[in-house]
């Protein structure tokens, strides 16, 4: 395979074939990503005011090597420092006017009256052609990722890639879809779910939810606005959160019926769709605990073999059961279980190849940062803190320094047939391994001071 | 659970009750391994930790007065400098883990012999409680009968924080004043300091009621049959808890079922600090200059570890002002005394991004400094608070126009000290600040002139470590001439005069 099956811009790329996507030598590939940057980096720096400064800030005037690249990436929060008043106090114009600094459409004219709450303005912003993307905002906040119809294609085709790895032929096939979540939404799953879900069954019929309802940002955002209200005794405010969300109570009855209705869900599941090829995507957890109950109850290999199993979202404060991959394969009778490794700054996920070790599509660039923020050499195994840059984006800045420490492999293949760098199976938080156990400190911390409830985000699938 | 390692030892022995235990079956790791230190297991001590029968405290100190403990503590104060071997070995190994630097690590255990000194001592009983409320009974003036108090100390176990050292400091002098048992585990974060001071008790008397009636002792969070058996009510009246809540603590604990079955528990929550400026401060180049000074010391000394330490500013300023007021803070906090304040140490990463991040939206956030890890001024311009919680030499200033008092409803409950200027502006603020939770007012430039012996948070923690008992005595028929002309006096001289 040459670079001319590349020849076509980054969004194009999610076209060609998996095989040729991870083909290209370390050479070409990484010379074809440094002039790709470049470009992006030329076409979006005067028209996103927040790439201008960083880069200003740095010095930056081209990306000369990869080593620039990694000092001009946007840390995750600054898709998520607005003031959390303007929500509060509904200056949706001014969130807008917040959102405007890191996207090259221009969103100062867009007319804000009327929108009351997230969900409004998010629609408001995708009938203008935006297709922003919010975080599960565990931390009690959510984040919006500024992308927009122009990635939306190139968005498409890159889960298509992701996911012709495990069903070649995807883009022509279709199969019942199970999901036990919410029907859509606009965080970073559901909006995956909400595209793929019916296109991937071929029909609403075949899509198969746990809750009809979307998922509401508004209520995602609940938990910090009822909270601060909470801790303020501010009985005004604290009733105006609930006159506003009336679907909270809804939604609590919805959270108490969830354990009915995720055993109804599958229990429907395995009575009807027994024996055929399904989709099934879910968190470990669940998977799990319908799992381990089947067996008990003397249920084994419910799907046909090359069934979909796709999960991801490790076990979030539960311990591991040791071989739970195993107990997956053994009650839905599946050959494999496909694992992910993604986050909502990224179009695409990274994929896990026979090996179990993530392999990153051409148009993610994987960049390794020491601790203290300096760029790690691109040879060998290097263990530090991720930074992306994500060639699919053509309208917001496509590089990101997230939490998770990584250990990317640059030179030594696999083994699976795979050609690039991969990301080894063992992705950590990086704020999970600072510190130390029971520190005491009598000095206001930050879970002191803004402890959110946990309640909310508890249900909300992240990732998967 | 920890297992036991050879290399690189740092042992922590436990004191208890006038005896060292020198064991390193034990290791503690911290999840990045930076701490790492062995101790016994306590588990088989068990035995010797608690007080099984309580009337031993009464026994033990029923001869010795407050003055007596003020000596014998004074005593051990004088080698609690950095020349003992133990106070050294607390000190060293403080240093490369406490979130502090070593010259600021260094000065605060300098404070220690001072907790210590007669005088420090003498002010704290006499301040907080009253030494002859510990002595013996002290009547009150009823009408209708004689009623004495008296404050005795408590089986008493400590969750200490490890955050400065004095905080060890302050626990023990408190707690051996007031002639309480006590159990003090210690927090990985500082694990010497209460052993060292306990340690300069042992090496004046190992046999004095005040040593005997002390344990420094170790356990993991994971060691739940321990915890059980030692946190019972039969061996423990009072649990003063540092760092919040027990659940901050030990997950494993509850508060609610600990209150419900007789265990007293004070917890001491942490706390953080704020400036309010009024608009005088801005009035002219010189007023800001003036002002930043003294708020930078508030703001930047021990490197914003204290709980005293000024994060937020709330500036009834222009933006325009506002800048420059956090310019000039910035330029003060940088150039401090080393003793109080330098560069921070491990500047956070988030931090770091947050910075960044709200470098790139100039029309909400002001930001100086910070580029590097020595820390930051950011002026939110839109008048609200950023997510983040300002440490490690970053200080968040709100400008806010109107009316101060206004301010209330934006006081975090777990405000501990306001420093506010001009100091007319103390008297409108003082009672709305304390409806939202604050408990200290002072002059800017003084937040860390802690007065010993003062209602400290707010909690009047040594008052509340007694136990406070009543005697109450009705009259005779036949002493009840003598009894009224006496109570005549008594009310005489206690509301006239």
């Amino acid at each position: 395979m040459t670079a001319s099956t590349f020849s076509g811009p980054p969004e194009t790329w999610p076209r060609i074939p998996v095989r040729s996507l991870f083909s290209l030598s370390k050479n070409d590939l990484e010379s074809l990503q440094l002039q790709w940057a470049q470009k992006r980096f030329t076409q979006l720096q005067e028209h996103i005011p927040a790439l201008e400064s960083l880069a200003e800030q740095q010095g930056v005037k081209i990306i000369e090597d990869f080593d620039t690249l990694a000092t001009i990436l946007f840390t995750h929060q600054v898709y998520k420092n607005y003031p959390f008043a303007f929500i509060e106090r509904k200056q949706f114009t001014e969130l807008t006017r917040w959102l405007n600094k890191l996207t090259t459409h221009d969103l100062s004219t867009l007319d804000m009256r009327g929108v009351n709450s997230i969900d409004e303005w998010l629609e408001r912003l995708d009938e203008a052609g935006m297709f922003v993307f919010h975080s599960t905002g565990t931390s009690g906040k959510l984040s919006f990722f500024p992308r927009s119809q122009t990635e939306r294609e190139a968005w498409i085709e890159g889960t298509y890639a992701f996911l012709e790895a495990f069903m070649p032929g995807i883009r022509n096939t279709h199969l019942p879809v199970f999901w036990p979540a919410y029907r859509s939404g606009r965080q970073a799953g559901m909006r995956l779910i909400s595209h793929f879900g019916t296109a991937l069954a071929g029909s609403e019929a075949e899509y198969h939810s746990l809750f009809d309802a979307p998922m509401s940002a508004d209520f995602m955002s609940l938990a910090m606005r009822m909270k601060h209200a909470q801790e303020h005794g501010d009985l005004t405010t604290m009733d105006k959160i609930k006159a506003i969300f009336k679907t909270k109570g809804e939604i609590v009855t919805l959270k108490a019926r969830k354990a009915g209705l995720t055993k109804n869900f599958f229990e429907k599941m395995v009575r009807e769709y027994r024996g055929r090829r399904v989709f099934l995507m879910a968190s470990a957890t669940d998977l799990l605990d319908v799992a381990l109950e089947g067996i008990q109850n003397g249920e084994r290999k419910i799907f046909a073999h090359d069934s979909v199993l796709l999960t991801g979202g490790g076990f979030k404060g539960r311990k591991e059961v040791p071989d739970w991959k195993s107990i997956l394969q053994e009650f839905y009778g599946v050959d494999q279980v496909f694992m992910s490794y993604g986050m909502t700054e990224l179009n695409t996920y990274n994929l896990a190849c026979s090996k179990g070790v993530y392999h990153v599509f051409p148009w993610n660039i994987p960049l390794v940062l020491s601790n203290d923020g300096n760029p790690l050499p691109r040879i060998g195994v290097q263990t530090g803190r991720a930074g992306y840059f994500d060639l699919l984006a053509q309208t917001y800045w496509g590089g990101i320094l997230t939490g998770d420490r990584i250990t990317v492999h640059y030179d030594e293949e696999c083994g699976c047939g795979w050609k690039g760098p991969w990301i080894e199976d063992n992705v950590q938080c990086f704020t999970e391994l600072m510190g130390g156990e029971d520190i005491i400190s009598c000095a206001g911390v930050q879970s002191a001071y803004s402890d959110f409830m946990e309640y909310v985000a508890a249900d909300v699938p992240e990732g998967a | 659970m920890s297992t036991k390692q050879d290399d690189n030892k740092i042992s922590l022995p436990f004191i208890i009750r006038g005896q060292e235990i020198n064991s390193d079956d034990l290791l503690y790791q911290s999840r990045d391994g930076k701490v790492q230190f062995h101790y016994p297991d306590p588990s088989p001590l068990l035995d010797q930790i608690i007080l099984p029968d309580p009337t031993q405290l009464q026994r033990d100190f029923t001869n010795v007065s407050v003055s007596e403990i003020i000596r014998f503590l004074s005593e051990a104060g004088k080698a609690m400098t950095l020349n003992n071997a133990r106070m050294e070995k607390a000190c060293q190994f403080s240093m490369p883990f406490s979130a502090l630097p070593p010259s600021i690590v260094r000065g605060s255990y300098e404070l220690i012999p001072i907790v210590f000194s007669k005088m420090a001592l003498r002010t704290m009983v006499e301040n907080e409680i009253g030494s002859k409320y510990l002595d013996g009974w002290v009547e009150m003036p009823y009408a209708d009968k004689v009623a004495r108090r008296r404050a005795y100390g408590a089986r008493t176990l400590h969750f200490i924080s490890g955050n400065v050292p004095v905080v060890a400091a302050l626990s023990i002098a408190r707690a051996a004043l007031i002639k309480s048992d006590n159990i003090v585990k210690v927090a990985p974060n500082d694990p010497l300091t209460a052993w060292a001071i306990v340690g300069a008790m042992l090496d004046v008397d190992p046999n004095h009621p005040v040593t005997k009636h002390f344990s420094v002792v170790y356990w993991p969070k994971d060691m739940l049959e321990f915890e059980n058996e030692l946190i019972q009510p039969r061996y423990l009246e009072k649990i003063i808890s540092w760092g919040g809540a027990l659940g901050g603590v030990n997950s494993t604990l509850n508060h609610g079922s600990l209150q419900a079955s007789g265990i007293d528990v004070i917890a001491l929550g942490p706390k953080f600090s704020i400036s309010i400026l009024g608009s005088e401060a801005f009035k002219s180049y010189e007023d800001i200059e003036r002002v930043a000074k003294l708020t930078a010391k508030d703001a930047g000394s021990f490197n914003m570890e204290s709980c005293g330490s000024a994060r937020f500013h709330y500036v009834q300023a222009t933006p325009v002002q506002a800048k420059e007021y956090a310019r000039r803070l910035y330029m003060h906090m940088q150039k401090q005394d080393p003793a109080l304040s330098t560069i921070p140490k491990n500047f956070p990463t988030n931090l770091h991004d947050e910075l960044n991040a709200a470098r790139t939206q100039d029309d909400l956030y002001f930001v100086v400094g910070g580029e590097k890890e020595e820390g930051a001024v950011v002026v939110s311009l839109t008048g609200d608070a950023p997510d983040f919680f300002p440490t490690h030499k970053v200080v968040v200033v709100i400008p806010f126009s109107g009316d101060p008092a206004q301010l209330a409803d934006r006081i975090h409950p777990s405000t501990q000290t306001v420093g506010i200027y001009p100091e007319t502006l103390k008297k409108p603020l003082r009672d709305v600040l304390v409806a939202r939770g604050v408990c200290r007012f002072i002059s800017i430039g003084h937040t860390i002139d802690y007065a010993i012996g003062g209602p400290f948070n707010s909690y009047e923690i040594m008052r509340r470590a007694c136990r406070w008992i009543l005697d109450e005595t009705y009259p005779s028929k036949w002493s009840l001439p003598w009894f009224y002309t006496r109570k005549a006096w008594q009310i005489l001289k206690h509301h006239i005069f």
